[in-house]
């Protein structure tokens, strides 16, 4: 369609815009344009790369999978819930989204720590350890990338007629089973939108995982945490840990599109 | 037999409700009322979707909701089913899917949901599309997919949520036609004076959360609660067979009509457009019959008379031509319509 002329953008804004433009844009460029090209593929498949690609494709996996199985409950709580506390509720669910996780992964520290006043139980009852541990750097990916995922399902839980779970229970279909036969198969949009972005924040969570679970190669040294560490040692590693990421961040807008991209 | 037997109380948000019913089996009964009175809030009490807060419900004997014995049976162990005005078909499913899966529901084994999924999808001319997905169907298609569902278990009550609210003309007589003659127990809420009349065998007014008139639908169209409900049912129908011009009564006697028509008909026509003579009236070609004054009632300014003759009908007459033809109980006068007043609606045939 032509652009109407009496609606055409104001010369200010189209600076401004321009200027918010190439501030996102021109870090990548200077990525792109450093990255040792010929190098790539050797250092990809340095074993110490493959390691922390490897495990946050694992912890982030399993985060994400956490998310679902915690989060769709409670995202339906607070989409379907009418009580008084679902208000308060949704603020303390949705802190670790605005919280610097490096606050995060301290309170983690104090709570699930060796010291902390469920970690000591854990330990003395269970010998479970978690900070150190993968599944610490699992915990922490979880805490920062459940509030995605939650509010993913509750505006899509919200989004959804009731009259089709209405319909379905006066149809014989008990409260459970419509949640899996028609609440689950209609929010799949959003139950996706919610993985992915659970996942991807998982992906590139760093300070509560280095405050919570520390830097142990091969065990918490996720693809940021190596990225930082190989930014002093080699500028030239951190750069292709750099262009993975940038990939994987686009893989994961493209999985997206026409949700948050694109559409009108 | 008493199907349903409902005496309670219920709340939602603001607004209450005081429902006391009486269906017995077989029965389709016609909910009529205002926007916000309180239909729907019916149809979801017997559901079971809004519980009681006092009183009871039966259900084919059985209680359903009773809050001062603790009996609350949840929606889907009721024998109802309630149909929503959306229809609400499952778009994550096909049609024959959306189908049978009240049957999935009850654990019937596969063989019995293929039999009734096949007789089903024929009665409601589905079979085509049985494997469509409901994005794709039309709003008539789509009605009958959310019927062909509602029936499929056989419920002992159906509960319908103007059925026929959003598809066209054509489909919605094709709904109508089919719920007349289905023998379950029916409660319907409608928003059609044609389709009241035609579907149902008792009318209830419902306004501001009470049932306020309940009855069959000649005396609640002789005798109406309200100006409204008056309003509503200021409309006569009846059956017939036309063959061009004329039109055989199923009661007997014959209709002219404006336009030829053939085949089986409904003919409805404004109370109002009923005109009341002493004598047998000639001039300009007109349906005139003699007819006996069955029912009175003053109104306002209008009386609404009762007249049986080859059919039974409401007419409405000012309170000058009551005085004017001095009319009373059991005599006899002459009835006139207009051809061109007659509304000549074609049965769809049902196969």
């Amino acid at each position: 369609m032509k652009a109407n002329k009496a609606l055409s953008t104001p010369i200010p804004i189209a600076i401004f815009g321009s200027f918010a433009t190439l501030l996102i844009l021109l870090p990548f460029i200077g990525l792109t344009q450093r990255t040792p090209w010929a190098s790539f593929f050797s250092i990809l498949t340095e074993d110490s790369v493959r390691s922390a690609i490897s495990l946050s494709l694992i912890v982030a996996s399993i985060s994400a999978f956490i998310c679902l199985i915690l989060g769709l409950p409670l995202g339906w709580i607070l989409a379907r819930s009418n009580r008084w506390w679902v208000r308060p509720l949704r603020a303390i669910v949705l802190l670790p989204m605005v919280l610097p996780p490096v606050a995060g992964g301290t309170a983690l520290l104090f709570a699930l720590g060796r010291r902390g006043f469920v970690g000591q139980k854990l330990d003395d009852w269970f010998s479970i350890t978690l900070p150190f541990t993968t599944a610490g750097a699992i915990v922490a990916a979880t805490f920062v990338s459940l509030p995605f995922f939650i509010l993913a399902i509750e505006s899509s839980i919200s989004d959804l007629d009731p009259d089709f779970e209405e319909s379905a229970m006066t149809l014989g279909s008990g409260p459970t089973r419509t949640f899996f036969t028609v609440t689950i198969p209609m929010i799949r949009i959003g139950l996706i939108t919610g993985i992915t972005l659970s996942w991807a924040r998982a992906l590139g969570e760093f300070g509560a995982t280095i405050t919570f679970a520390g830097d142990n190669p091969g065990r918490t040294r996720t693809l940021p945490l190596e990225l930082f560490v190989a930014l002093e040692s080699n500028p030239n590693r951190a750069i292709v840990l750099g262009m993975i990421m940038v990939t994987i961040s686009l893989g994961v807008l493209i999985t997206l599109r026409g949700r948050w991209v694109g559409q009108k | 037999m008493k199907m349903l037997e409902l005496d309670g109380e219920a709340t939602l948000g603001s607004n209450s409700f005081k429902y006391a019913l009486n269906v017995n089996a077989g029965e389709h009964f016609v909910v009529i009322g205002q926007n916000g009175a309180g239909k729907s809030a019916l149809l979801r009490i017997l559901a079971g979707l809004l519980p009681l807060e006092k009183g009871s419900l039966k259900i084919g004997g059985q209680y359903m909701d009773n809050p001062s014995q603790k009996i609350y049976v949840p929606p889907h162990k009721r024998p109802t089913v309630l149909q929503l005005q959306s229809g609400a078909v499952f778009p994550h499913l096909n049609v024959a899917e959306n189908i049978a899966y009240p049957l999935k529901c009850l654990g019937v084994d596969s063989e019995t949901i293929e039999t009734k999924l096949l007789n089903s999808l024929e009665r409601f001319a589905l079979s085509e599309i049985e494997k469509r997905s409901p994005e794709t169907l039309s709003g008539g298609e789509l009605s009958r997919v959310a019927l062909a569902r509602s029936l499929i278990s056989e419920p002992d009550v159906l509960l319908l949520d103007e059925p026929t609210s959003s598809i066209d003309l054509e489909a919605s007589e094709w709904i109508s036609e089919y719920l007349k003659e289905l023998e379950t127990t029916l409660i319907l809420v409608s928003h059609d004076p044609i389709e009241a009349l035609l579907i149902g065998n008792k009318i209830m007014v419902i306004d501001d959360g009470k049932i306020i008139q309940k009855g069959t639908t000649s005396d609640v169209a002789s005798e109406p609660a309200s100006s409204w409900v008056a309003k509503f049912l200021n409309l006569n129908l009846l059956s017939a067979k036309a063959v061009g011009l004329s039109a055989e009564m199923d009661s007997g006697g014959i209709f002219r009509l404006a336009e030829p028509c053939y085949g089986p008909v409904h003919i409805t026509f404004s109370s109002s457009s009923i005109s009341l003579y002493l004598d047998a009236p000639d001039g300009s070609p007109r349906n005139v019959w003699e007819v006996v004054i069955k029912t009175l009632h003053t109104d306002g300014s209008v009386v609404r008379v009762g007249i049986a003759g080859p059919f039974e009908a409401t007419a409405i007459i000012t309170q000058e031509s009551l005085r004017h033809l001095d009319l009373r109980l059991g005599k006899k006068c002459w009835a006139a319509i207009k051809a061109n007043e007659l509304n000549v609606i074609p049965k769809k045939s049902l196969r």
